[in-house]
């Protein structure tokens, strides 16, 4: 019998967490299957466009990880059963297979989980795996392809007790006593936090408080160099300059973001949330007033200015429990519970889809069956 | 048999592209694809959908910009970018999109960066040569071709008229007038004619629409819905120019090169002046379109515009010997063999034979620093030298003692060149070349980055090196990384940044902020480029002052150093003199980011001395409540008037025009008081 062929392929290389886990647990219970991990063609983000692919740098980290990576222009060669990917954008995927998305993101932008026609392109995925419930509320009757939600995978390392808040910090040289802020904004010049609070991001480790600086992957250089030089100059400032945000939000205390899905990670993993709305924000193109991001934020502390910011930030260390039982019903909503098993799920519908269970060793949980 | 790539990175380099695709695909030999920038309307880039879909009937195979291209010999293209691949060994050829510049092209300031991307330019006649070789800011062979879109009809293979005519049920008793207007706002009649542009419509004349395709949705759409309503009007449906210039006997244009294509043909055209064409940024009045503005009478309002059509279409040789006299300067074939001579002289290039086709080379010594780099490294540094630098090098390798013997000689084997090891640092920096460029191995660069840093030194002969921007002799990214992009996507960036680069380069620095510890070229043979050399090799800079001429690797700096972000390798601590550094450096930053902000949101010490301006207008509004919107926030109430005049005539439904007219009626109230 053949050997199935599974492709993981990254758009890009923030889409690594995502998929990583459930290769792993292919790994481990299907070792029959082929797994592959590939990227198109390299294209580096210009202002205001998202590059694609990834950077020889970092397929040297796949490689280094013992993930077998497979050349973009060997993909049709090698014809995989499926390929399992972390975004909608299916152009240039020329190849033939299942396709499984494995959505990487909580929000909508405008894009996603939203009920528009460009959602549609969801249909060319065999199967959709959201996080949580809400995500399948709003796509499901969308779409004629299953979805199925299954948590959020790169939420597993928390669930199963691996990364927590002690070992994020150690990680950053951080005490374990210390109030800590994360400040993880997106990239988008009308979104984003960042042209509001600039260098007055300092004033937020007054009092001897840390903060953690995680810029989206997309954020133009002129801000990522900002805030390295704002960590060279305060030593409770850290730049973290890796793709996975979890263990920056594990860290934090509070979390400072703007419509940023961070906001909606760290309440899903109980952080206090305080909210920057940029002023240009209802001139993005794609601002809809109807999306998550801004009819949930009610779970945070909403700010428009930078002083609004820090008594905000204050607020929440005095009174951590403000808003935990709107945190707690929304974080269900969106991730479902963390159990460190939603990467099983996610394969465990993925071999499913390929009528391929009975490959499985063992199996611990449950056999998701598709919703249509 | 030569394989040729042909990008298409902005739309109107389609219908210049079809004659020469065809004239390749009957050039027995030559094979032929085509690749194409990604469609981003926003940004003027790519193709449209109409568009795409005429290259697909071509037939011609349209590859990814970002597949592997080694086995293409020669690239064509219109408008350099960052897609076109950057191989030394593939022969570069920039084809003329235009007779005229716009600011962007033949010299114009800010095109030397792009155009010298090319190994040769080919533009259409003797006027653009002259003018690129006064300027001596190209260093590439520049060589006259004609208006290779032109061809068809100046070769007679396009449809005859009668077909045409009947092809878009034109009366062969009926005269054509073809409306082709440009689509940048300060420069298109657009906003001043809209839907009236219909009164030249008549029994006697059919009007034939062409909207640019970056033209905004909404004129697009009322373009076709006027072909649809209006008998005697029809649409420019196709993206070929060359069958509706040849049907048409007279153009209505105004700053399009179509206006410039159609005189050259001894076609009457009439021009429509745009009262805001000096507010376009890139405006140059010594570009073709002005010195060569008396090709046709040119008006100011719609309601001049019908007499004067009427008038040159029964006096259609009033400006014959104007056109003429254009047509002489700006066109260096008339023959319709434009598409043939290049491919020719290409074909001749290709097969070593001479062209007189030589770049000014000077000759770099490259000295690479390999300490502690692993072979990999070294390796990509050496590719990005002798493969995409177009620059002929002499490479030495420092601190090297690591490098397998066997591993040198493989490298001198593969390109076939004399890379040598000397022990002794100091004496790798002796050289008899003009410029000698300091390297540490990691270090890459883009396409003919070298030959692009070489170039900047040659432009600024007061400057004794040049080097990415620096603090403490560590390399830190320029806050006008905008500006850095804008060598391949200049349209899309603000002239602020164009003028901070022009002011940047020779700007005096002091050495402790530049230059780079990473990458410096030096001219050599200048008092300070042996005491610059000397501070490289021992990674150690004076902390005061003399201050050195030196300019900022702006053309190139993007994948200047491979370890511009890496965080690791900024210091751990900072000494004084590099606090005070970073410190305004972070000031600056800020100050950057927050130019779009309005003015309550910025910190008290970011608060920029212009405010409300920079603040982006809606792309929504049709084009002219946007200008109009854009004059009332700049006081400029007169023009705004005009246009809000025409608005409650052509857009009297539209929310935006009442709440402007209200805007004006206050502004004027106030203004009557105040005087």
């Amino acid at each position: 019998m053949k050997q199935p062929r599974i492709l993981f392929y990254l758009k890009r290389n923030l889409h690594l967490p995502h998929v990583e886990p459930i290769l792993r647990w292919l790994e481990e219970h299907v070792p029959e299957a082929e797994l592959r991990v590939s990227a198109p063609p390299w294209v580096a983000p210009t202002e205001g466009l998202p590059g694609n692919g990834l950077t020889s740098d970092e397929i040297n980290e796949i490689k280094a990880k013992q993930l077998n990576w497979l050349p973009y222009d060997e993909i049709r060669t090698w014809s995989p059963d499926a390929t399992i990917m972390a975004d909608a954008d299916y152009a240039g995927l020329f190849w033939s297979g299942k396709l499984v998305n494995v959505n990487h993101g909580l929000i909508s932008k405008g894009w996603y989980y939203t009920n528009k026609p460009g959602v549609q392109r969801e249909n060319l995925a065999d199967l959709v795996c959201v996080p949580g419930s809400h995500h399948a509320e709003v796509l499901t009757p969308m779409l004629n392809t299953p979805v199925v939600a299954t948590g959020l995978v790169k939420f597993d390392p928390v669930g199963r007790g691996e990364l927590t808040r002690s070992s994020a910090r150690v990680e950053l040289g951080i005490p374990d006593d210390a109030e800590v802020v994360t400040l993880a904004p997106t990239f988008n010049m009308e979104l984003s936090a960042i042209p509001v609070l600039v260098d007055r991001a300092r004033e937020l480790v007054k009092g001897g408080r840390h903060l953690i600086v995680k810029l989206h992957g997309m954020a133009p250089p002129v801000w990522k160099e900002l805030y390295q030089l704002l960590a060279l100059l305060e030593p409770h400032i850290h730049f973290v300059d890796r793709s996975d945000l979890t263990p920056s939000l594990m860290a934090a205390d509070v979390v400072i973001s703007d419509v940023s899905s961070a906001f909606m990670e760290a309440i899903a993993l109980d952080r206090p949330v305080v909210l920057v709305d940029n002023p240009l924000q209802t001139r993005y193109f794609n601002y809809d007033p109807d999306d998550i991001e801004y009819r949930w934020r009610d779970v945070g502390i909403s700010v428009k200015t930078a002083d609004e910011t820090f008594a905000a930030m204050d607020r929440c260390f005095e009174h951590p429990e403000e808003k935990a039982d709107l945190r707690r019903q929304y974080g269900h909503k969106l991730v479902g519970d963390i159990d460190g098993r939603a990467s099983e799920r996610a394969a465990l519908a993925i071999l499913t889809l390929l009528e391929w269970e009975h490959m499985v060793l063992q199996t611990e949980g449950k056999k998701v069956v598709l919703n249509r | 048999m030569p394989r040729a790539l042909l990008h298409l990175h902005r739309a109107p380099d389609l219908p210049h592209a079809i004659p020469l695709l065809h004239v390749l695909r009957q050039t027995h030999g030559w094979s032929v694809v085509v690749s194409v920038t990604p469609f981003s309307p926003e940004q003027q880039m790519g193709l449209p959908p109409v568009y795409e879909e005429r290259l697909h009937r071509l037939g011609i195979e349209v590859v990814d910009s970002g597949d592997d291209h080694s086995n293409i010999d020669v690239c064509f293209f219109y408008h350099a970018s960052e897609r076109i691949p950057s191989r030394n060994n593939i022969l570069h050829v920039q084809l003329p999109p235009s007779l005229i510049s716009k600011g962007l092209r033949f010299g114009s300031a800010g095109s030397a960066i792009r155009d010298n991307l090319a190994d040769v330019q080919f533009v259409p006649g003797e006027w653009h040569t002259e003018r690129m070789r006064v300027r001596n800011e190209i260093f590439v062979p520049i060589e006259s071709v004609g208006l290779p879109g032109l061809d068809p009809i100046l070769g007679n293979w396009v449809a005859s008229r009668e077909s045409l005519q009947q092809q878009l049920s034109i009366n062969p008793q009926q005269q054509s007038i073809l409306y082709a207007p440009t689509w940048n706002p300060e420069l298109s009649s657009v906003p001043l004619l809209w839907t009236r542009i219909r009164q030249l419509a008549s029994p006697d004349q059919v009007l034939i629409l062409r909207p640019h395709p970056y033209a905004s949705d909404d004129y697009q759409q009322a373009c076709e819905a006027l072909a649809k309503n209006e008998e005697n009007i029809r649409l420019a449906r196709e993206p070929d120019i060359q069958p509706y210039l040849h049907v048409a006997d007279l153009v209505v244009s105004d700053t399009s090169s179509l206006a410039w294509e159609a005189a050259v043909l001894d076609k009457p055209v009439v021009r429509i002046d745009t009262q805001n064409r000096s507010e376009y940024n890139e405006f140059d009045p010594s570009d073709p379109e002005y010195v060569f503005a008396d090709i046709g009478p040119v008006v100011n309002h719609i309601d001049d515009l019908r007499k004067t059509v009427i008038d040159q279409l029964s006096n259609p040789d009033q400006f014959h010997t104007a056109r003429m006299a254009a047509r002489d300067a700006l066109i260096a074939r008339t023959n319709g063999t434009s598409c043939k001579q290049v491919l020719e002289l290409v074909t001749k290039r290709l097969a070593g034979q001479s062209t007189g086709w030589q770049p000014e080379i000077s000759g770099v010594q490259v000295v690479l620093d390999a300490h502690e780099a692993d072979l990999d490294t070294i390796e990509r540094s050496l590719k990005s030298l002798f493969e995409c630098s177009r620059e002929e090098v002499h490479v030495r390798l420092i601190r090297a003692d690591h490098l397998p013997e066997s591993t040198l000689q493989s490298w001198n084997e593969r390109w076939s060149t004399l890379i040598t090891r000397i022990e002794n640092s100091k004496a790798a920096l002796q050289t008899n070349l003009p410029f000698m460029l300091l390297l540490k191995a990691g270090t890459i660069g883009n396409a003919a980055w070298l030959f692009r840093l070489v170039n900047h030194l040659r432009r600024h002969p007061q400057l004794a090196m040049i080097a990415p921007m620096a603090f403490g002799g560590r390399p830190v990214q320029d806050p006008r990384v905008r500006m850095q992009q804008s060598e391949s996507l200049s349209d899309c960036y603000e002239h602020f940044d164009e003028l901070l680069r022009l002011q940047q380069a020779g700007q005096m620095l002091d050495p402790d902020q530049a230059p780079s510890a990473n990458s410096i070229l030096i001219r050599t043979g200048n008092s300070s480029a042996t005491a610059i050399a000397s501070a490289w090799l021992q990674q150690q800079w004076p902390e005061s002052g003399e201050k050195v001429p030196i300019g900022i690797a702006a053309d190139v700096v993007l994948h200047f150093s491979a370890r511009e972000f890496d965080a690791t390798d900024l210091p751990a601590s900072l000494s004084n003199g590099m606090r005070t550094a970073a410190e305004e450096r972070v000031r600056e930053l800020s100050q950057w980011i927050q130019r779009t902000m309005p003015a309550h949101v910025r910190s008290p010490q970011a608060a920029p001395t212009q405010v409300g301006s920079e603040i982006p207008l809606s792309d929504s509004l049709p084009g002219p409540l946007r200008l109009a919107t854009r004059y009332l926030e700049q006081g400029k109430v007169d023009r705004a008037r005009d246009l809000l005049n025409r608005a409650k005539v052509d857009l009297a439904d539209h929310p935006q025009t009442r709440l402007l007219l209200d805007q004006l009626e206050s502004v004027s109230v106030s203004g009557e008081a105040g005087s």
